[in-house]
């Protein structure tokens, strides 16, 4: 009987190691990528069976509340900047001089047509704060050895996904595989990172594929040109004043 | 002519080295911004189809030029021409005079080339410099001011006069004004400003706007055109997730300050974005506009003389919905009621990404509503039925 005990005890100690485990992977996976703000220039790239379309943008960002971007490309929305400071949004579009408030509904859509959502970009949610982490295998992806840990919602946390899958290298901590399902556990998309390069202090995969699971053919490339981590920001520089100047 | 000549050569080079700028992407380590778009529009109006149809063709360019050589200076300038040929400047002897119409102080619109059977016309619509000094902007020269907080009508839009049917030109006129910005946080602005017009009337100004419970709110007040006093507020937020923005204006004249001639304007407006990124937009205006009876629907399509003249009817409601087909194809269709003149407006437009830079068009608009028979004085149903095609490309 002591033995059962000790036995459950061990296994419901492990879990709990275990759990804490995929916490602190997530969270390194987390830090490698975003640091505590970045700077960053990217490409994104829709393509679907019979054509493509670019959009170039320059985005700033400080932890999950604060961000600004301006799109540098195409020419016909190339300017317009968007901010985010904790759970407000607006949008700066110097053609018409007009700031405009966006809704909450807007963070779960595509983001100017691609597979990619607002969410993404301007980072609503965390994948640290908002979702609780176990670790439920180990995997290779292309040629690397992988954590692969199962993200469930936090009950209060308003994300968009039913849960996420991550690929995570053992070595370097980098999410090299990430699936999004929806609330009836249907897989949605799956996103894929290569090209691992060298930008500014560390080594991050700077290609990521998008790839929804209902249309094939389709997909949106996003490639980091530059990054650089930890630059110093201030809470002031998300100004509604920054968006009419940023460049 | 020789000044006509420096115009066009002005024009040719202006466009020369906006094409070669077309793929340069490092624009940031650049001192000067230089951007803009050219279409060709083809339209025709008609009130009958069996009958008379009129079209004219517009070739349109804007080109939008800043200096940038400090982060705390920029001086820009922005300049619209426009080739217009067709039925309207044959048969209109007034339309040239209209496309050469400048509401600032300073005429800067010229009809560059005035035939029979075309128009050439260069504006310059905008032409500012501005100065930054930490939460400071200052604001000299013809600049767009926009204060509006809704979708469809601006109450709160005083320096403009915007008329939603005009697809084309969604930039505005500018206004010759100086405007000193401030900025008390992150997400608040206080603003002054002093417009002059084509009259040497006095427009000043002052706005406040913050942010609150998520949402924006804003109050507004001044004198008008030296004529009207007003105040007014607007805000922008959200009922759950439907955007929920208002505005009303009240302006009074100051001559009559004490009696009952000012005139109220309020607007509603909701929107929702549904998760195919669909959107319905609802919005409502309100205005107790006495003096406006209303010629005709060409009233509705020129740009108001006034934010007075937003409307001719008590009530007016508008419902756009627009859908992206595609990526690549979006398809919008709005309507409109105006009891008053037992009217309607419905709208719908085809817009088609060819290229990353280019896109195609297709936009058909249809009037209808009762006025007063300008012989008889007896209501007659007007009607007016527009299509356009329209190819743009952005450089």
């Amino acid at each position: 009987m002591k033995k059962h005990i000790v036995s459950i005890l061990i296994v419901l100690l492990s879990i709990q190691v275990f759990s804490q485990d995929a916490t602190e992977i997530i969270k390194k996976a987390d830090d490698k990528v975003k640091g505590s703000s970045s700077i960053a220039t990217m490409t994104m790239k829709i393509v679907r069976p019979t054509w493509e379309r670019t959009v170039s943008f320059k985005t700033w960002g400080k932890g999950v509340d604060y961000s600004l971007t301006i799109v540098t490309a195409p020419a016909k929305e190339k300017g317009q900047t968007f901010l985010k400071r904790q759970n407000d949004l607006w949008s700066w579009n110097p053609t018409i001089e007009r700031m405009i408030k966006l809704p909450p509904s807007m963070m779960s859509q595509g983001w100017m047509g691609s597979d990619y959502s607002n969410d993404d970009i301007l980072k609503e949610s965390s994948i640290i704060v908002d979702y609780k982490h176990s670790l439920i295998g180990s995997e290779n992806i292309e040629g690397k050895e992988c954590f692969k840990i199962n993200l469930m919602p936090k009950e209060d946390a308003a994300v968009v996904w039913g849960s996420i899958i991550k690929w995570i290298s053992r070595d370097s901590y980098l999410q090299l595989k990430t699936q999004y399902f929806d609330e009836d556990e249907t897989l949605i998309k799956t996103e894929i990172a290569s090209e691992i390069k060298k930008m500014d202090d560390r080594e991050i995969p700077t290609k990521i594929e998008i790839i929804p699971e209902d249309n094939k053919g389709n997909k949106t490339i996003v490639t980091i040109e530059s990054i650089d981590f930890d630059v110093k920001l201030s809470d002031d520089f998300f100004s509604q004043q920054s968006m009419k100047k940023i460049r | 002519m020789q000044q006509k000549l420096i115009h066009i050569i002005l024009f040719v080079l202006i466009c020369f080295s906006a094409m070669g700028q077309e793929d340069s992407t490092t624009e940031r380590i650049k001192n000067y911004a230089l951007d803009g778009y050219i279409s060709n529009m083809q339209s025709v109006m008609f009130d009958s189809i069996h009958k008379n149809w009129i079209s004219d063709n517009i070739l349109h360019n804007r080109l939008n030029f800043s200096w940038l050589p400090t982060p705390t200076f920029t001086a820009t300038i922005q300049i619209r021409n426009r080739f217009i040929w067709g039925e309207s400047v044959k048969y209109n002897s007034n339309y040239s005079k209209q496309i050469a119409k400048d509401n600032g102080y300073l005429k800067l619109s010229w009809n560059v080339f005035d035939e029979q059977s075309f128009v050439f016309n260069t504006s310059i619509e905008r032409a500012f410099i501005q100065f930054s000094k930490g939460k400071f902007d200052f604001k000299l020269g013809r600049q767009r001011i926009n204060w509006g907080q809704t979708m469809v009508w601006n109450p709160n839009d005083i320096f403009n006069n915007y008329s939603f049917f005009d697809f084309d030109y969604i930039e505005r006129p500018g206004s010759d004004a100086f405007r000193l910005q401030y900025y008390p946080s992150s997400s608040s602005t206080i603003e002054f400003t002093a417009k002059i017009n084509s009259n040497k009337e006095l427009t000043t100004a002052a706005l406040y706007r913050f942010n609150k419970w998520n949402y924006d709110i804003q109050f507004i007040g001044g004198l008008l055109n030296e004529q009207d006093i007003f105040f007014g507020a607007g805000w922008s937020g959200a009922i759950k997730s439907i955007s929920f923005r208002g505005e009303f204006s009240f302006f009074q004249p100051k001559e009559n300050f004490a009696d009952t001639s000012g005139l109220a304007m309020a607007t509603l407006s909701f929107d929702y974005t549904f998760k195919n990124s669909s959107m319905i937009l609802v919005e409502g205006l309100y205005g107790n506009f006495s003096n406006n009876a209303g010629s005709g629907f060409m009233d509705l399509y020129a740009a108001p003389a006034s934010v007075k003249n937003l409307s001719f009817t008590k009530y007016n409601i508008l419902s756009q919905y627009s859908y992206p087909i595609s990526t690549l194809v979006n398809l919008t269709i709005s309507g409109m009621y105006m009891p008053k003149i037992k009217g309607y407006y419905t709208g719908s437009t085809i817009s088609i990404s060819l290229k990353d830079n280019l896109d195609i068009s297709f936009i058909g608009q249809v009037f209808s509503g009762e006025f007063p028979d300008s012989v008889s004085g007896n209501n007659k149903r007007v009607n007016y039925y527009m299509g356009f095609l329209r190819l743009k490309g952005n450089f």
